[in-house]
């Protein structure tokens, strides 16, 4: 019961990281593209920021789930989702998305590097949660299995 | 059930799974140890080798830039800043009659915009490939002489690719060489000939919402070598008398400068290493001391059995090897993975020439990291194998009883 609850509270707490990550704690270039005609627009991170925080209120709820739901099998489901938000969460600013290209812009300096050490740990956190629960039910097995012999 | 060898290490393996709630805690303990002393070791490592890689490479003794501009050549030189400033032209040919001036080379700072006329906002930084002798020392894959007009060499940080084309001010430039890492500003920064670059300043003029600058003088700094590297300050003082309006950098102060910043960030490194090194001793001494003690039945039980005080005093030593490898394997790991991606946020952070040790380098300083947090787990169990190897086994049995 513990341990379930402490899984869940991790688990908000790194989607609260990536929600806020690009945008308080290491947050993605302020300053707008100016066009030559005197117009401005939005850098590549600035897109980025508002995905991982819809991906990082993802996460959150995820967690809750985890600690509402108690079956083990709906819980490997939880965990499997995880993982493909921690995936999500790698890629967007790595691959799909991007940050903007000189390497010593803020975005590329703090926001990308941390980011991607959090989905990292999100990621491994989803991997090691379902070899937990799968291991959990092997034993529930076992433990069926030799009270119904006895 | 298959049948199972009781050896030490299976044993130890065991009694570790048993209390697991314990050996992750203590696991943890070594991770965050040998997780301060890689990350200490690599993060010093990384400045020493920036700081030697800059200093046999600069080449010149002095730099003459415009008064108040100092500071701006430096930021430029070690934190990649981007600044736009002009020295009268006329000194060059001065200053290069100068007595024990050896050679003297003028160089053009043009900070970019963050705007559409430009690809990236970077330094572009032109220099004469005649003159130069700064310069050419970073740049292995070309000869900077043959640098021709409208082509540029880039730093390792400028996002350009090698044949392809960078925009700067609305003018096409073709990248011929990129530079390898240099630890210092010069990564971001973004090389052609002092005619491309003032031909760069025209077309800011033309293309861009914001010029950089008026373009009537042309060079912005001025890179001496003299004969004798010892008189460096007393030829700066000359020249500061001489012409009032320009401010001299002196390599060897400026490289003393760094080598303060440097100790201090060393002395500190070792402090909270040392620091750290006396708490994960003691906490693992007093939790091994406290979990020997409570296990005192089991040992004198297996003294009883007939396993030797020798395979005892093995078994405790083999949980803290295990233990602390472990801790030790997740520490550097883990600090390899956050230095290796935080990299240039430390760099920029720092305003210190950083540069990351080779891959062999870096795994001498993970076995190295390893090696002192399994030494620090022995000598933090050495109390417990003592105490066990000469308790009696009768006493040992009897103890709570």
């Amino acid at each position: 019961m513990k341990n379930k609850s402490i899984t869940g509270m991790i688990i908000i707490v790194l989607g609260v990281l990536v929600a806020l990550i690009p945008k308080v704690i290491f947050p993605v270039c302020t300053n707008r593209i100016e066009l030559m005609n005197g117009k401005t627009l939005f850098m590549k991170c600035h897109w980025t920021a508002m995905t991982e925080l819809m991906i990082g209120t993802l996460i959150v709820f995820n967690g809750i789930l985890l600690i509402v739901f108690k079956k083990h099998e709906t819980r490997i489901a939880l965990s499997i989702m995880l993982f493909l938000l921690g995936l999500a969460a790698l890629l967007i600013p790595t691959a799909v998305i991007g940050m903007c290209e000189t390497a010593t812009m803020a975005c590329r300096v703090g926001t990308e590097p941390a980011l991607i050490v959090v989905s990292v740990i999100t990621m491994a956190l989803g991997i090691g949660n379902i070899y937990f629960q799968s291991n959990c039910i092997k034993s529930e097995q076992i433990w069926k299995e030799r009270s119904v012999i006895k | 059930m298959g049948k199972q060898r009781l050896t030490t290490f299976a044993l130890a393996v065991k009694n570790l799974r048993k209390r697991s709630f314990r050996t992750k805690s203590l696991i943890v303990v070594v991770a965050v140890f040998s997780f301060v002393m890689f990350c200490g070791g690599l993060l010093t490592q990384s400045l020493s080798l920036g700081k030697n890689y800059m200093s046999g490479r600069m080449g010149a003794d002095i730099m003459i830039v415009p008064r108040g501009c100092a500071l701006s050549l430096q930021n430029t030189l070690l934190r990649s800043e981007s600044n736009t400033f002009y020295l009268n032209e006329n000194l060059a040919e001065e200053i290069s009659v100068m007595p024990g001036v050896e050679q003297a080379s003028p160089q053009l700072y043009i900070g970019s915009l963050n705007a559409a006329c430009c690809t990236v906002p970077v330094q572009l930084i032109g220099f004469d490939p005649e003159t130069d002798f700064t310069i050419k020392s970073w740049m292995k894959n070309i000869d900077s002489s043959k640098l021709g007009f409208g082509e540029v060499v880039t730093g390792s940080r400028v996002n350009a690719t090698l044949g392809g084309q960078v925009w700067f001010f609305g003018q096409p430039l073709k990248v011929v060489a990129k530079l390898n890492d240099t630890g210092m500003g010069f990564d971001s920064s973004v090389f052609m000939t002092l005619e491309t670059a003032q031909y760069m300043i025209k077309a800011s003029q033309e293309a861009a919402v914001h010029p950089a600058g008026n373009g009537k003088d042309h060079i912005s700094a001025l890179f001496v070598r003299l004969s004798g590297a010892e008189d460096a300050a007393e030829a700066a003082k000359l020249i500061i008398s001489k012409y009032p309006q320009t401010d001299v950098v002196v390599l060897k102060e400026m490289m003393l400068h760094i080598s303060t910043q440097l100790h201090n960030i060393k002395d500190l490194a070792y402090g909270i290493q040392g620091l750290l090194w006396i708490v994960s001793v003691l906490v693992l001494a007093v939790v091994f001391t406290v979990s020997a003690n409570e296990r005192k039945r089991e040992f004198g039980l297996l003294l009883a059995l007939g396993a030797t005080r020798k395979k005892l005093e093995g078994l405790l030593i083999a949980e803290i090897l295990i233990i602390c490898i472990l801790g030790a394997i997740c520490g550097v790991i883990a600090a390899s993975f956050i230095m290796y991606e935080f990299r240039m946020l430390i760099a920029v952070s720092l305003g210190l020439p950083y540069m990351q040790p080779s891959i062999g380098s870096a795994i001498i300083l993970a076995a190295v990291s390893l090696l002192l947090s399994v030494f620090t787990g022995v000598i933090s169990c050495l109390y417990s194998v003592i105490r066990i190897g000469r308790a009696e086994t009768q006493i040992m049995i009897r103890e709570y009883e």
